[in-house]
């Protein structure tokens, strides 16, 4: 039997992996390239959130409006001065993933000195850091705070995208730019402009997920890295290149990680805790063999096939 | 003597060489996927750990099976057991020499064959695939060897014995060690040029510049993918055993993803698709570090100097991206020494 303690926690976990791998989707959908800066937004996120609750004594989870904003807006830089120039200079994929790489070393770079700074300076504990918080009772039960507040923002953050993607002209602009570049240009939409609206949102929402990593998981400047890993399996597991697999992908890699890991480690099997890592991976390595484009493109198949035969 | 902190100006020659070659070999590796194959081989860190894991795992237990030293706790006890052999291999060069080309030769076997397993998943796919396959590979080869003492000792890391005690100690000892490594730099520049001029290095450039024109001409992109990999594998693993054998230890933390980056930099500034390129990245690449590392010595700032330096890297290949993206030797074209001569037509009527 898996205990509840457990069960909150794989939610918690995955409702932040599900934000992730949306910001991830939101820039692959531009350029076609997975950005490998994406987890550095969730340390970007943390540390802000760190910061004002040391010199300002902060609750972490009001920093989250703005870890959503630089994040994001360090994310749009990148994309403005960065990836847009490179990519209308003609470099390839296999190009552009280096300068990605390029620009994840300049932005842990800055993170490393600055947590160093801070810690030399202030005399204060930088690396590693963890704002522990207390439960919040709702009626008779007890709930993690973390764990309400990822679901709240998770939440929140699906139904706008429902709201905004289907509904408003903004929305359906960033649909067809997305789907036929060409095509959408041709009708006016101003594709650079959607894109960067793409690239503020991919990494404000991962920013997001930072002020509430900080109160449930230990955390340095490397701890994009981490994650990244996670991330990635999301993403190919759900689908790299949709949103709603971005979100089946986050829910069902962080739930299968967290409960995978507990019954592994369990008296049978008795594999140590650190291994956890190993799942993502090899659910991404299945994914890979048997539905290379994800969950939810091969239902989609599976719903074209049916209606073939009837 | 204390010049900018440096107390051994032979000593520190030395490391700098070593590391030239070390940079050189895993470089030129890079250059046959990345520049020359157009593979995006994230994971190029991986091979090398690969290399340096099957030395450090397996020279201390080889050897004691030779020498008759038992090793009742490895992962505790490895330093005293490395010291016990090195002194059992000064009186035996003929093992020692023997030994350590098998356990090179075995580091490219083995890095090779797992060059070929990882790309199985992902080779039939796009390459972000591919990249971010080789890249999480990486990252779960450092998680198991860092938290699986057997292996390599775990965090504290392994020793390895020195194959060099026959030859003395001192100077004459760091110079044939330099030298040994120098002849499989050597060895893996002469491979990648005959790789490169070669027919098969045609295919390649065809596989980077446009991969539906090569199946068009009847040319397996797969096969072009599986074959660089197992080569180019091959050399990193060469030059993770050579790292492993010259540091002699192995640390799983040095296994950082960061190392793929540097090669990729490397790559970028030497000139990619170029087979000097590497000699150069690397050669620029190891002295920019080296200042950066001796600048602290003048400077004083409020955190630690290596953190700037990745940024550093990671500004200097961006800059070259913008500015001079062909880097400082760029790719020659390809001239056939030997033009194949047009058959006449002799049937014309």
């Amino acid at each position: 039997m898996i205990p509840s303690d457990l069960l909150m926690n794989a939610l918690t976990y995955s409702n932040m992996l599900v934000l992730m791998s949306l910001g991830l989707t939101f820039s692959y959908i531009t350029l076609k390239v997975p950005n490998f800066a994406q987890g550095d937004f969730i340390a970007i996120g943390a540390y802000i959130a760190y910061t004002s609750y040391i010199f300002w004594n902060l609750h972490p989870y009001l920093s989250i409006p703005s870890a959503f904003l630089i994040s994001g807006g360090i994310s749009l830089l990148m994309f403005l001065f960065i990836f847009s120039p490179l990519s209308k200079k003609g470099f390839k994929v296999t190009d552009l993933m280096i300068a990605y790489f390029a620009a994840e070393m300049i932005i842990r770079s800055a993170l490393l000195i600055y947590t160093d700074y801070m810690q030399r300076t202030f005399s204060k504990y930088f690396s590693n850091i963890l704002i522990p918080l207390n439960q919040v009772r709702v009626g008779d039960y007890s709930i993690p705070f973390p764990l309400l507040i990822s679901s709240i923002l998770t939440i929140t953050i699906l139904f706008s995208f429902l709201i905004v993607l289907n509904y408003t002209k903004l929305g359906i602009s960033l649909r067809a730019a997305i789907q036929n570049p060409e095509l959408a240009k041709t009708y006016g939409v101003n594709v650079e402009r959607v894109y960067a609206i793409s690239w503020f949102l991919a990494g404000g929402i991962t920013g997001m997920t930072g002020p509430v990593i900080v109160t449930f998981f230990p955390t340095d400047p490397n701890i994009g890295w981490t994650f990244l890993v996670r991330i990635f399996a999301a993403s190919i597991v759900g689908g790299i290149d949709s949103l709603l697999g971005a979100v089946i992908g986050g829910f069902f890699v962080g739930i299968s990680e967290v409960t995978g890991i507990y019954v592994l480690s369990q008296p049978p099997i008795g594999l140590q805790p650190v291994y956890r890592v190993a799942i993502p991976f090899i659910l991404m390595i299945i994914a890979l063999l048997f539905m290379p484009r994800g969950i939810v493109s091969s239902i989609d198949r599976a719903i074209i096939r049916l209606r073939e035969k009837k | 003597m204390n010049f900018l902190g440096i107390t051994d100006p032979i000593r520190f020659t030395f490391d700098i060489v070593n590391f030239f070659l070390i940079y050189s070999m895993l470089s030129i590796s890079m250059n046959l996927d990345y520049g020359f194959a157009g593979i995006p081989n994230l994971g190029k860190v991986m091979f090398f750990a690969m290399g340096s894991i099957v030395t450090g795992a397996l020279s201390l237990r080889l050897l004691s099976v030779i020498s008759g030293v038992q090793l009742i706790d490895f992962v505790t006890q490895n330093i005293s057991y490395s010291m016990t052999i090195s002194v059992w291999l000064s009186q035996h060069p003929f093992i020692s020499i023997g030994v350590v080309f098998i356990l090179v030769a075995l580091s490219a076997i083995i890095s090779g064959l797992m060059g070929l397993l990882v790309s199985f998943p992902a080779i039939r796919l796009k390459e972000t695939y591919l990249a971010i396959t080789l890249l999480v590979t990486g990252e779960l080869l450092r998680v198991i060897a860092s938290y699986y003492p057997p292996l390599i000792g775990g965090t504290v890391g392994t020793h390895i014995p020195d194959f060099f005690s026959w030859v003395g100690i001192g100077r004459i000892h760091d110079a044939t060690l330099i030298l040994f490594i120098a002849a499989f730099t050597f060895l893996s520049y002469y491979i990648s040029r005959i790789l490169v001029l070669s027919p098969f290095g045609r295919i390649m450039r065809g596989h980077r510049d446009n991969e539906d024109a090569l199946s068009s001409l009847g040319k397996d992109p797969t096969y072009v993918r599986s074959r660089t990999l197992f080569i180019s594998s091959a050399i990193a693993g060469i030059a993770g055993s050579l790292y492993a054998i010259y540091s002699g230890s192995v640390n799983a933390s040095d296994f950082i993803p960061d190392k793929t980056f540097i090669l990729s930099l490397i790559i970028v500034i030497g000139g990619m698709a170029n087979v000097n390129g590497p000699l150069i990245g690397s050669f620029i690449y190891i002295m920019l570090d080296r200042i950066i590392r001796q600048v602290k010595f003048y400077i004083t700032v409020p955190f630690d100097v290596n953190y700037l330096s990745i940024g550093i890297m990671g500004i200097i290949l961006l800059l070259f991206f913008f500015f001079r993206p062909k880097g400082i030797l760029p790719e020659k074209p390809i001239i056939l020494k030997f033009q194949p001569v047009p058959k006449e037509k002799n049937n014309e009527s």
